[in-house]
Order: structure tokens, then sequence, then C-alpha cells
């Protein structure tokens, strides 16, 4: 799984600085991508299944709703990389932030993978995005 | 009617699986959890050891060496033949003191006052050793030797030493001027046989420490060679060497190198001594340069260890890594830095790995709060290629002989001066036999620290 992590989050290069490498492959990389799926996943049940199944709500089903999850969670992915280099007590370096960015990216396409699956579990929102 | 059923469902196994997932992850409060549930173990094994009033005067985080530190015996044992008068003169009304007295009565009252010794004994050196008290020994040093005993050849006095003194847990130090001659003048190269079949009956973990001090004299000077001079009388102008042979099993000579004989002026070498698994480690923030890392510390920011991993290396910018060392257990003179810079060698199957500088810990390293303030020394190791495989290195500290003893050489002793006839044929003796004795592959390495290169 750290493998796996590792070589999501390498596409960009390895960590910086270079001291900090360890941290990065052991530490934050799993966080960040478990969390980034979690939360995906999480905001997906959401949409399609509480909002639009459960609960039936008629009015949060269009596209543009989905747009505000999906931005929802790219802020969240954000967040969250900087909220784990902070509290992994990383050297500080501007690599933090292309990494945020990144996990951003991630985030939003987990988001429209994941909608594809989900959105046939859906009842009102079987058809958004698309 | 089946929407209200479902909610509950959703929160039942949504929600839980939820929080699994996020809990899952590492945290560094999951990690100083950890470190807090080590912490209380510690601190009871290091309790025992604080609470010995023999362990008391060192710091807490020389635990595990304070708790062995400490000497059950030390034997001192006083030359007083003719040769030595010339260290000790009557004080005359002038009170003009030597250097000898003011440095030998200081450091016999610094081991009468020292807590970690619990038994002292004194003795003089006449034909044979004769048992003194501290007082006795101190006043033949402040108001000289009142009987003047026959001269007793070295190699007697270190078979003596080393067969009858040196029991379990006894260091047994000689303050002499190590003036040598053999009976015929033809048997001087084989000095250095006398000297190691003197000892060669001693304890297998024998270790000899030689401390060489010099002091102005005033009296008749003996030298070596009789056949020129006989003796010189109303000697010298120039200050005279006198040494401090510290004898005894290699541990406890070790740790008394470290404590007992700190701060005396003057030279020293070290023969015997086992190579020391000093505290040590790859400090992965400080005073790095290029891209490099710790790959064995596991997963705490700022951790160090023992391997590092080389991303990118190359002449043109070579990565540097800093490992700390705390030499605090050594004999001064390895921890001099200058000394360090010149003699501490990277070994290992690579020509792209060298020891750079060595620097001694300051004021900021110290109260730095990060993992560099463990240490009492930084040797900065520079790498100028990637390893295409894992490497094993060793940072080793030889056992050489130190330079200052030919500079304290002489052939010839009938003109006295800052010189001892054939120290090292006698020191030459020493090594012979101590170098071969700590078997093994580190026998001749004062310290020892493993290190691993790696690509990344």
């Amino acid at each position: 799984m750290k493998g796996f992590f590792r070589a999501l989050y390498e596409v960009i290069g390895s960590p910086q600085p270079s001291s900090e490498v360890p941290v990065y492959r052991e530490v934050i990389f799993p966080n960040i991508g478990l969390l980034n799926l979690g939360i995906t996943l999480a905001l997906l049940v959401l949409f399609y299944l509480v909002i639009n199944r459960w609960m039936r709500v008629a009015t949060f089903s269009r596209p543009s709703h989905w747009a505000i999850m999906l931005l929802l969670n790219v802020l969240i992915a954000f967040v969250i990389v900087i909220a784990q280099a902070n509290g992994q007590n990383v050297v500080s370096h501007s690599y933090i932030y292309w990494l945020a960015l990144l996990n951003a990216l991630y985030a939003a396409l987990f988001f429209f993978l994941f909608s594809l699956i989900f959105r046939k579990l859906s009842v009102n929102a079987s058809t958004t995005p698309f | 009617m089946f929407g209200p059923m479902r909610i509950p469902l959703f929160v039942r196994h949504v929600l839980p699986a939820a929080a699994l997932l996020l809990a899952g992850c590492y945290s560094r409060s999951d990690m100083q959890q950890e470190q807090q549930a080590e912490t209380p173990a510690q601190t009871e094994s290091e309790k025992p050891a604080a609470a010995k009033p023999a362990a008391a005067s060192k710091p807490a985080a020389n635990a595990p060496t304070s708790a062995q530190a400490g000497f059950p015996q030390v034997n001192v044992f006083l030359e007083v033949s003719g040769s030595m008068q010339g260290f000790m003169p009557a004080t005359g009304a002038d009170a003009r003191t030597t250097q000898f007295q003011q440095q030998m009565s200081d450091w016999l009252s610094t081991l009468e006052r020292d807590q970690r010794v619990q038994q002292r004994r004194y003795f003089r050196i006449a034909d044979r050793p004769l048992a003194d008290s501290y007082r006795a020994l101190s006043e033949t040093v402040r108001r000289g030797i009142s009987q003047p005993a026959k001269s007793t050849s070295i190699p007697a006095i270190l078979d003596t030493v080393a067969n009858r003194y040196l029991a379990d847990g006894a260091v047994s130090v000689i303050i002499s001027d190590f003036i040598y001659s053999p009976e015929r003048p033809g048997d001087v190269p084989y000095i250095n046989t006398d000297i190691a079949d003197a000892l060669a009956r001693s304890r297998k973990d024998l270790a000899v420490s030689v401390y060489g001090l010099t002091s102005d004299f005033r009296g008749t000077y003996y030298p070596a060679m009789k056949g020129r001079v006989g003796k010189v009388p109303n000697c010298c102008s120039e200050p005279v060497p006198y040494y401090l042979w510290v004898l005894g099993p290699a541990n406890l000579v070790g740790q008394f190198d470290a404590t007992l004989m700190k701060g005396l002026p003057g030279e020293q070498a070290h023969f015997g001594l086992p190579a020391l698994e000093v505290p040590n480690s790859v400090l992965s923030r400080y005073g790095r340069k290029g891209s490099w890392f710790v790959a064995d510390a596991g997963k705490q920011a700022g951790a160090s260890g023992h391997t590092v991993a080389i991303e990118e290396a190359s002449a043109q910018e070579p990565a540097e890594f800093v490992v700390g060392l705390d030499l605090n257990q050594l004999p001064e003179l390895f921890q001099t830095p200058a000394y360090l810079q010149k003699n501490l060698a990277l070994r290992g199957n690579t020509t792209e790995a060298k020891v750079l500088k060595v620097e001694a810990a300051t004021e900021s390293t110290k109260r730095s709060g990060g993992p560099e303030a463990a240490y009492t020394h930084f040797v900065t190791v520079r790498v100028t290629g990637k390893p295409r495989s894992e490497q094993q290195l060793t940072l080793a500290l030889p056992a050489a002989r130190p330079t200052w003893v030919e500079k304290w050489t002489t052939t010839d002793d009938s003109r006295p001066g800052p010189q001892t006839f054939a120290l090292s044929r006698q020191l030459d003796g020493l090594q012979k036999l101590l170098a071969g004795r700590q078997a093994g592959t580190n026998a001749a390495d004062v310290l020892r620290v493993p290190l691993t290169l790696q690509p990344d």
C-alpha cells in the first residue's frame, strides 16, 4: 500500500527537502492518500445515497450541485496535505504546496471516476453529472 | 415508508466505516504516545544508577557507563631514586617549586578526593614497592626525597607492578622519569623486547596509557648513557620530561583516562585500549548538503540513523552528511578536533566517500534542542558519487603511535633536555605487546562507527 501511494505521489519527483523523504514515504503519503479516498467516498455517499436516494431531497441533484461537492472535495484534499505536513513537523518547503495541488487534482479525478459507479445507486441523481 | 428505516442503516454501517478509514492513518499523536509509553521504562532503569553516590557526579545521559564507572582500587607508585630528586628539590627560602611538584601534588590530591575511587594505595619505589600513605607521599613530592633509593630498572618496576598490583579492578599509575638503559650498552636495541617481556605475563586485557609531561629540574641528572659523563650536576636549564604510566584492565584504563587523567598538560599515548562503540548517528538535518536521506531512522521527521540513501551526488554537486559522535568516554587526545581531522578515516570499498572535516560541539549545537545536542563532535562526510549498490563503510580512528614520541626521544641524553633516552623503543615494546592482544578485526582501532551508503 505504501508503495502504491509512493508511486502515486512521486510523479512530481521525490519529496523536498530530501532530508524529509522517509517521513513523506512512511507517513504523509499513506495518510493523505487514505484520507483522500475516504473523504471522496464519504462525499459521494452523502450526495448520491443520503441526499438523492434515502432522503429524496429534490433540489440538490443537478450537475451544478455535483460540482459544489467536487469543489468541496478538492478543497479538503488541499488542506489535509498542509495539515499533515505541519503535523509531522517536516521542514517547510514549497514542495508541500505542490503536493497539496497534486492531491487536490487526484481528489477531483477520484470524485469523477467514482461518480460513474455511485450514480447507478442513486435515484434522483442517476444522470448526474451526465 | 422505507426512507426513515434506511437512515439508521446508514448511521450503523457507513459512518463507522468512514471512521475506520480515518482512524487507520498514522498521526503525530500516535508516535508521541508510543514514545511516552517507552519513557517510564527508561526512567525506571536509570533510577538505581542515579541513586548511587558514585554515579551522581556524572550526567544522567551517561547512566549506562556511569553505573560501571568507579575504580575499586588505584595504586600509585612514585619512583624515589636519586634521578628523581631534581624534580622534587627541598623547597628553599625562595619557595620556588618545580612544575613536577605542582602538577603531581595537584593530581594526587584530585585522586585522593575523587568519589569514584573506592580504595587508594600509595607506594614509593625503592628496590621494591614500599607502602606509603597519601600524606607521606604528597609530603615527599613537596619537600623532596629524604632517602633516595638505589636506582631500579624500568623493566623490573613494570614486571613487579604488572604482575603483583593488577588484580581485578585495580589500576596502577607509575610516576617516573622512565630513564632506562640496559646493563650493557649493546643491549639498547633490545629495550622494546625488555619492556614487552616485563609485561608479557600480566593480565590478558592489559592496557597502558602513557602521559608525558615536562618539568623544570633542579639537581643532579643521571643520564642513561653513563659512559660519557656519568652524571650532570646542577642540572638543568631546560625542562626535563617525566611520565605517568597507567596500567590496568583495558576497560578501567579507558575510564581512568577519560576521568582522572583529564586536563593534564603534555602529551599522551594509549596502548591496548579496546575499540569503543561510542554513541553516534547520522544527523538528517544538521549540516547537510545535497540530496540524501537517512533510510533506517523510521517515520519520525528529523530522526537519525546509520544508513544514508543517496539520491544524487557528483563531484560538482557532492552530498554531505554529518555523523554526530559522543566522545566523552575517550582519552582527551582523541577528543581533539585537529587530531581527529587528521586521523579519522572512512574505510570501505569506495573512493567516493571521504571525511571532510571534524568539528567539536559549540554552544549553539548544545542548545539546539535537536538530535545534534547529544553529541560532542561532528564529522562531515562528503560523497561525490551515487553508490550503485549498498556499501558498508566504517568510520574508524586507527590507534597510531602519536608523532610527539619521536620528538621526545633521544639517543644521547648526556646533555639533558626535553627528551628521554630511547622513549620510542620503550613505547614500541608496548605497541608490539598490546596491539595484538585485543583480538578481532578492530584490534588497532580506538573507535569504530559502522555506516551504510545506498542508492535511493
